[in-house]
Parts: structure tokens; C-alpha cells; sequence
């Protein structure tokens, strides 16, 4: 089991912490853009990206089976059913 | 010299016993995700009830503490990353000082939550609606700053968790019953330091960034 797996160098932790920073700063500067309705969306979608790139590579699952994988994603489909079905009803409510 | 590490008699070997551990961090943090998953759309409903006094109140909030805050947990989920990367490849007083790092900025963090509570305190907000802010700001600033001090409130007990967890962990390695022979124990508690900043990922545009019309 050892031999498939490859270990992140080094490089991958800098490369995904710049990344990080940059979303951020993204993230900070679209705060003064007026975006309307899409700004709560935007800086969330922006936030998953972040949020996928601590998990991919801080969190390894980049290195781990993919049982692991399906782990974190039944959560996040679930989260996004609850959040979503729960906006549909508050959106459309008369 | 440290003895090689030993597996558990249940496990074939230690790398089945690391994927395990693993796996079963992995069902902790999906349910994590769940249960602020379901505050994150009692959030959504609010702000779609009451836009505008969810925009007034991210605007009462302190845009500099919170984005410190981020780049802060940013900082230390690196510094524990690299701990883990240290204590893989046998640097393991290395990663021991990194984990320290990684609590001393959990503790940075903890210090400003709660230096911004006081001030949202002299400035008469508490949970529930209650204090002088609320008597000219209406029912859905109340909702606002309820689920501010719920959700960051929830976040901070992760943080003071995660900062007990990384005192432990640190503890650990110095003592030599964790070491870059089974690194997974690092791997893991590091895993739950990354499920806080993760989470805070989500509340810093919530609480300290969408504040409607790009004005500050």
C-alpha cells in the first residue's frame, strides 16, 4: 500500500498557501465591488475553492483512497441539498 | 533512539491502522460539516428574510479583525501542514516547534474574538437582541448578531479544542510517544486544525464581508 502512495514535497504546502492568499485577497477586493444579489454566492463558491485546496492538499486527500474521498463529499452533497432546499422554500414563500 | 513503532494486534499493519485513523477523522469532519451545514442555511434563510439588516450588520462589524483573523487561521493550518511534512521526513524536532507555532497563533486568534466580543459589548450588542444597539435596529439585526455570536461562538470553542489538541500533540512528539515513525498521529490532529480553518473560510465573507452595495 505504501508504493502507491506518493507523499507531498514541500512544494505543494508553498504552492497551495500562495494559492490561498491569493483567493483571499480575491475575496477582500470583490468586498468593494457591488455585486447585488450574486455577492453572497460569489464569496461562497470562492470560499469551496479555498476550502478544497486545504482538503486536497493540507488534509492529503489528494494522497488517500478514494474512500476517503467519498467520505467529505457525501457531506458536502448532503450540506448543499439542506442549504439549498432550505433557500428554495424561504425564496419562494408568497 | 526511538523504538519502531508498533501496530495495534487488530491491524495487519501500521499503514492499515493509519488509514483507519484516517478514515475515521474523515467521518468526524463530514459530520462537522453537517452541523454547520445546517446553521449555514438557518444563516441563508435569515439574510434572504432580512437583506438589508444583514448588510447593516456586517457593516457594524470590524472588517480589519476579521480578515486579520483569516489570514491568521490561514498561517497556522500552513504551519501545521508543514509539521506534518517535517515529521514525515524524521524532522521531528522541527515539527514539534511548528506545532507549537501553529498554537501560539490559535491563541493570537482567540485573543482578538475575544478583544472584538468586548468591544461589541461597549457598543451595547449582545445575543438575543439584547443591549442599546437593538433599540433603533430592528428584529433582523437581532437575527444577525444571534447567529454571529452562535456560529464564531461554536468556531472559538473548535479553536480553544484545536489549541488544546496541539498542546497535547506537541507534548507528544518532545516526549518521543509520537514520532516520524507513525506520523499519523500528527496527520490526524492536524486534520481537525484544518477542519476549524475551513469553517472559519466560510464565516469570514458571512459576518465580515458581504455587506451589500461594495460600500465600506
Amino acid at each position: 500500500m505504501n508504493d502507491e502512495q506518493t507523499e507531498l514535497g514541500l512544494g505543494a504546502y508553498v504552492a497551495a498557501f500562495l494559492a490561498l492568499l491569493a483567493l483571499t485577497g480575491v475575496t477582500f477586493g470583490l468586498s468593494f465591488v457591488p455585486l447585488g444579489a450574486l455577492e453572497l454566492p460569489v464569496a461562497i463558491a470562492i470560499a469551496l475553492a479555498k476550502a478544497s485546496l486545504v482538503a486536497l492538499y493540507f488534509m492529503h486527500l489528494v494522497e488517500q483512497p478514494p474512500s476517503h474521498r467519498i467520505a467529505a463529499l457525501t457531506a458536502l452533497a448532503l450540506a448543499a441539498i439542506l442549504i439549498v432546499l432550505a433557500a428554495a422554500d424561504v425564496l419562494t414563500r408568497a | 533512539m526511538a523504538e519502531l513503532a508498533r501496530h495495534e494486534e487488530h491491524f495487519e499493519s501500521l499503514e492499515r491502522q493509519a488509514q483507519a485513523a484516517r478514515l475515521g477523522m474523515w467521518i468526524f469532519v463530514a459530520s462537522e460539516v453537517l452541523f454547520f451545514g445546517a446553521l449555514f442555511a438557518l444563516y441563508g434563510a435569515y439574510r434572504a428574510v432580512w437583506p438589508e439588516a444583514f448588510h447593516a450588520g456586517v457593516r457594524a462589524n470590524a472588517l480589519v479583525l476579521g480578515t486579520t483573523n483569516t489570514v491568521l487561521l490561514l498561517g497556522s493550518s500552513f504551519l501545521v501542514a508543514l509539521a506534518v511534512e517535517r515529521l514525515r521526513r524524521h524532522h521531528d524536532r522541527a515539527a514539534k516547534w511548528l506545532v507549537v507555532g501553529t498554537l501560539v497563533v490559535g491563541i493570537a486568534f482567540l485573543s482578538i474574538k475575544g478583544w472584538e466580543y468586548s468591544r461589541h459589548f461597549e457598543h451595547g450588542i449582545f445575543p438575543g437582541g439584547r443591549g442599546r444597539h437593538f433599540e433603533q435596529a430592528g428584529p433582523g439585526q437581532a437575527a444577525f448578531f444571534t447567529l454571529y455570536y452562535l456560529l464564531t461562538g461554536l468556531h472559538a470553542l473548535h479553536v480553544g479544542v484545536g489549541v488544546g489538541v496541539m498542546a497535547v500533540l506537541a507534548r507528544r512528539i518532545h516526549v518521543r510517544t509520537l514520532t516520524s515513525t507513525a506520523p499519523h498521529g500528527l496527520e490526524v490532529g492536524a486534520m481537525y486544525w484544518h477542519l476549524v480553518d475551513i469553517i472559519w473560510l466560510f464565516l469570514w465573507p458571512m459576518f465580515y464581508l458581504t455587506r451589500g452595495g461594495g460600500g465600506s
